[in-house]
């Protein structure tokens, strides 16, 4: 046994010079450079969207030359409002759940990471809700269009956030992670702080400005 | 020489000048969207791989 623990010093002591060497981990490197290109994808998205609605002759469009009722959107934008917070909140939460796991607090970590996915899935559950009573479809003039099509691929990567929280949830409880391993639980966190800042941007766009 | 991530963020401010600029001449906001997010694209990808590289000071 003592053989084995002398054996394995200088080892111990390269990953030690390696680790403290080592800028930043792999697993938040790879967000970060995923959510550099999310930036671009969303970025056409948007682009698409101000594209149109500036140079549109009027915004809603006309349908048979009159004001069709459900582009109002304005003045149905409570749940919007509403679904806003309860994003704003769970990022909250999410980075509430960061500061628990770097201190080591696996409880309070595991309280904020279930009550972010929850604020998820509610948000999911509020924009299903949103397009049942919308109005108006994708095919529905570009309003119809661009409206779908940011809100539904904004839609899919808060689906994707909660998967993500799911796992991290998961192996959390599974006691997979400490005040020194969590790289999951950063990378997860960036990535939902990433989402809300995208529907902020889209909550002001199609319901502000 | 020794590259400070927060310098190398700066990469992006180009783009975001040159958004301003192109804003100023075509009023395309498009253009201007697809432009600001290049720069916030490139500043948090130079950040990044910055960040990540060994540090130079150990050298």
């Amino acid at each position: 046994m003592a053989l084995s623990t002398s054996a394995l010093a200088p080892h111990a002591a390269t990953d030690a010079h390696a680790h403290a060497r080592r800028g930043i981990s792999n697993p938040i490197l790879g967000m970060i450079l995923f959510i550099a290109s999310e930036v671009m994808f969303f970025a056409g998205l948007f682009a698409a969207y101000f594209n149109v609605r500036f140079t549109a002759a009027h915004w809603p469009p006309l349908v048979n030359e009159a004001p069709f009722e459900p582009f109002q959107i304005r003045n149905e934008m409570v749940l919007a409002a509403i679904l806003t917070a309860v994003l704003v909140l769970s990022s909250v939460t999410m980075q509430m759940a960061v500061w628990a796991i770097r201190r080591g607090d696996r409880t309070a970590f595991l309280r904020n990471t279930g009550v972010t996915l929850v604020l998820g899935l509610a948000f999911l559950t509020g924009q299903v809700y949103d397009y049942l009573h919308l109005g108006f479809g994708i095919t529905d003039t570009a309003f119809g269009s661009t409206f779908y099509t940011l809100t539904g691929f904004h839609g899919a990567h808060v689906l994707g956030g909660t998967i993500m929280l799911s796992v991290v949830l998961y192996r959390g409880l599974a006691g997979q992670f400490s005040a020194r391993h969590h790289d999951a639980v950063e990378a997860t966190s960036l990535y939902w702080h990433f989402v809300d800042v995208v529907w902020i941007v889209l909550f002001s766009s199609l319901y502000l400005l | 020489m020794i590259l400070k991530a927060r310098y190398a963020a700066l990469a992006g401010v180009v783009f975001l000048v040159l958004a301003v600029v192109y804003g100023l001449l075509s009023h395309d906001v498009g253009g201007v969207t697809m432009l600001g997010a290049l720069g916030i694209a490139i500043s948090l990808a130079a950040l990044v791989l910055a960040a990540g590289s060994p540090r130079g000071d150990e050298q």
